[in-house]
């Protein structure tokens, strides 16, 4: 049962129809016209992609939220733990006292409390979020930003159609797009710094690059004349795309933003990286997903939680707002999930262990109700009493939300393969 | 606690000599009432609990919306004084038969985490998540300074002897002194020892958990932890850092042998010469007996379960912890 009041975006307006129908003409001209793959390097056809296509944005809370201590609070029972709640601006809906910025946003949120997933392992908690599936030796599943990315023919953008701001470590892309292709796999911008190897080497000009891409280009199509094969042809589009993405390299710059709203994301990484993601959005990236470390708290599970969900809180309300404000939320699903919820038991280190069988994630943006929560635990949190969901129909909400038949397949390699767990569907009480 | 005990004590004498069961609740802090009658303990369930030592029964104190960790007492008059993670600062009549808060403030944004009463009585320090010191008239509940300077969250604070002086400890094991009159800043000293930061968790971690002063020898001492080599998983090691009162110069350091893990949640100082650290953690719940430069134990003491708080008689006489499985335990030199 939905709680709370609900508005419902249009993003299944006749105009949002038509949009897409224009889009599509015009995929299908630039196809033509340019024979093949190289009809979605067209300026017109990406600039229209980039207009269209739906925008997703991933929280990925790595270690475990504690969904006592922020969506589903229990204060005063054995479980509760010294948080109180607080009221939200939606009435009936309330939140641990650690989020005091997002309860001023819950009409913009869509919480879904009833959340069990059967699975405690980090790893796998995590694959099965992703995914949408258990993970088994047999076949590796894309992520779900990589599917974002190929269902949207995100080849086309000048920006990686998946990006992922970590809270460390490296650049480089990661192989988390399976059976669909390095070029749907997520680009990692480590403490979100731009991309690795996208500045010009030292001692090369613009111009003297200019020569080099057109002499590549010039061989690589008398090569393709004769050898064009689906190996050529996305070792081509690599290329390419690694050359637009050299050109948008300030999309990535941060620095770029003003001050002021930083001071108002906050002045720390999680602050930055929120800020970034506002503005990789707005510059047409398809799918962002953005990391916080770390929840794993098995040892004073309270105080790290004041520390970490006080910083999220703020700059996640932020982000939202201004999400909102600049029309962007119309056309962009927001998710804040992590591998797995905490125990509602309190272990003898002040910690809550890992804990799936009854947790929370939370939505916001296009596509689904907001302003209210799904699902209900019992009285200490420790089972699921209403709205029950598990990882398989969250991502299949997920692709709905935003326009995919998520029941529609990909082919590769001359087979069917599902988009999204065939056994599962979508939650509909949730969907706009 | 009286400078002169009863008598002469063997310190590895110690047993456990009473064990109280409360039912509802794992048990997180602990003081012994200036009488030493009672122990005035608090649960996960937000009560206060008057636990009658001799007759092994709980008078509950409802006031607060949180845990409570922050306890102390006046003895003229009466007085009992809970800080809360709710940020309440609760005055109560310790031995009325159904205490009820005579005075409640909404002394801090966020979590009250340490309380001490000044020596004479007139002044009630509290420290908490919102960085700041205040200093309260215990008579008439007002306010009178409000301490500014740590850049974390306040662990502890800890009157000096004299009662002219305060101490307060943050995450970071930045020490301040203040002047309890003016409410100034003295001096900042360096306990950072006691601040084990994980960066790959993304965790501060440490804190000066517990403080106490060796008057004879002019040390305050820090109690805490170090080597938090995975502060989520409870694996760190507890460590005393004993300072200079006046100076805060280092003066040395107290840890567990064989690098047992932990937390001090509390220590104390005996009036015969030693320390005494209540200990919880991974390594299980024990005490730890220090003295002169020894840097670990000269005797240890195990207890049943996990410690969370740590308490010694005014008589010096026994010491009273309480325990995640639901226990007060009174412990007392044979």
């Amino acid at each position: 049962m939905l709680q709370g009041n609900s508005c419902r975006y249009a993003c299944r307006s006749a105009e949002h129809a038509l949009a897409r129908r224009q889009f599509l003409g015009q995929m299908v001209a630039g196809t033509l016209a340019a024979g093949g793959l190289g009809a979605l390097t067209s300026p017109t056809i990406a600039n229209a992609i980039a207009q269209q296509h739906k925008r997703v944005l991933i929280f990925f809370m790595s270690g475990g939220l504690s969904q006592l201590e922020s969506w589903d609070p229990k204060p005063g029972t054995p479980t509760g733990g010294p948080f109180r709640a607080i009221p939200t601006n939606v009435p009936g809906v309330h939140v641990s006292e650690l989020m005091p910025h997002i309860a001023t946003i819950m009409d913009k949120l869509l919480l879904v409390r009833g959340v069990n997933t059967s699975e405690d392992d980090h790893g796998k908690g995590q694959y099965l979020m992703m995914t949408g599936r258990r993970q088994t030796p047999a076949e590796e599943h894309p992520r779900l930003g990589a599917v974002i990315a190929k269902a949207q023919h995100a080849d086309g953008l000048d920006l990686p159609g998946y990006i992922q701001i970590t809270p460390g470590g490296g650049g480089g892309r990661s192989a988390d797009a399976a059976y669909l292709g390095p070029q749907f796999a997520s680009v990692v911008l480590g403490n979100g710094n731009p991309p690795s190897n996208t500045g010009l080497s030292g001692g090369v000009t613009e111009e003297t690059d200019g020569m080099r891409q057109t002499l590549r280009r010039h061989l690589s199509r008398h090569f393709l004349a004769r050898r064009r094969t689906a190996q050529t042809d996305a070792y081509m589009q690599s290329y390419e795309q690694a050359q637009r993405l050299m050109q948008r390299r300030d999309a990535f710059d941060v620095t770029k933003e003003p001050e002021k709203d930083l001071q108002r994301y906050g002045e720390y990484d999680l602050g930055r990286h929120c800020l970034l993601a506002r503005r990789l959005l707005e510059q047409g990236a398809m799918c962002v997903q953005v990391s916080h470390s770390n929840y794993d708290t098995h040892n004073e599970n309270f105080d790290f939680h004041i520390e970490q969900v006080g910083e999220f809180d703020r700059s996640f309300a932020a982000l939202i707002r201004d999400l909102d404000d600049r029309g962007l939320l119309e056309t962009t699903l927001v998710i804040v999930m992590s591998e797995f919820g905490r125990t509602p038991n309190i272990n003898i280190y002040y910690g809550r262990d890992h804990w799936s069988k009854a947790w929370s994630i939370a939505m916001a943006g296009c596509g689904i109700q907001v302003g209210g929560a799904f699902g209900k635990t019992n009285d200490h949190g420790t089972e699921v009493v209403d709205g029950q969901v598990d990882h398989g129909q969250l991502f299949h909400t997920y692709l709905r939300a935003i326009g995919i038949d998520s029941t529609e397949n990909f082919r590769i390699g001359g087979r069917d393969v599902p988009m999204a767990d065939p056994s599962r569907g979508a939650i509909d009480e949730i969907l706009a | 606690m009286s400078e002169t005990p009863a008598a002469v004590l063997e310190p590895t004498a110690i047993k456990v000599a009473k064990e109280i069961k409360y039912d509802a609740s794992p048990l997180i802090a602990c003081r012994f009432d200036p009488t030493g009658k009672y122990v005035f303990a608090c649960g996960q369930d937000n009560l206060v609990l008057r636990v009658d030592c001799d007759a092994g029964s709980f008078t509950p104190m409802k006031g607060h919306d949180s845990w409570v960790r922050a306890i102390g007492f006046c003895v003229n008059p009466a007085r009992c004084w809970t800080g809360g993670y709710d940020g309440r600062l609760i005055e109560w009549d310790a031995y009325a038969d159904s205490p009820v808060p005579l005075r409640s403030t909404e002394a801090h944004q966020g979590w009250i985490r340490s309380l001490d009463v000044s020596p004479d009585e007139k002044w009630i320090a509290t420290g908490g998540n919102d960085q700041a010191v205040r200093i309260w008239d215990a008579g008439t509940g007002q306010l009178r300074h409000t301490c500014a300077g740590h850049d974390r969250h306040v662990y502890s604070v800890l009157f000096s002897r004299d009662g002219e002086t305060l101490y307060s400890g943050d995450l970071r094991g930045v020490v301040k002194r203040w002047n309890v009159q003016s409410g100034a800043e003295l001096a900042t000293y360096d306990a950072k020892q006691l601040y084990t930061p994980n960066p790959g968790q993304g965790a501060e971690y440490g804190g000066v958990r517990s403080m106490t002063i060796v008057n004879d020898r002019h040390e305050l001492v820090c109690g805490g932890l170090h080597n938090g080599s995975n502060p989520f998983g409870a694996v760190q090691e507890p460590l005393v850092v004993v300072l200079g009162c006046e100076d805060g110069k280092a003066v040395r350091t107290h840890t567990a042998k064989d690098a047992t893990k932990g937390v001090v949640w509390r220590v104390v100082a005996h009036p015969q010469g030693f320390l005494i650290g209540g200990i919880g953690g991974s390594g299980g719940g024990y005490l730890c007996f220090w003295k002169g430069d020894g840097e670990t134990e000269f005797h240890r003491f195990g207890l049943p379960n996990t410690v969370l708080d740590m308490d010694l008689s005014r008589d010096s006489q026994r010491i009273a912890t309480v325990h995640y499985d639901r226990h007060v335990r009174i412990s007392q030199w044979d």
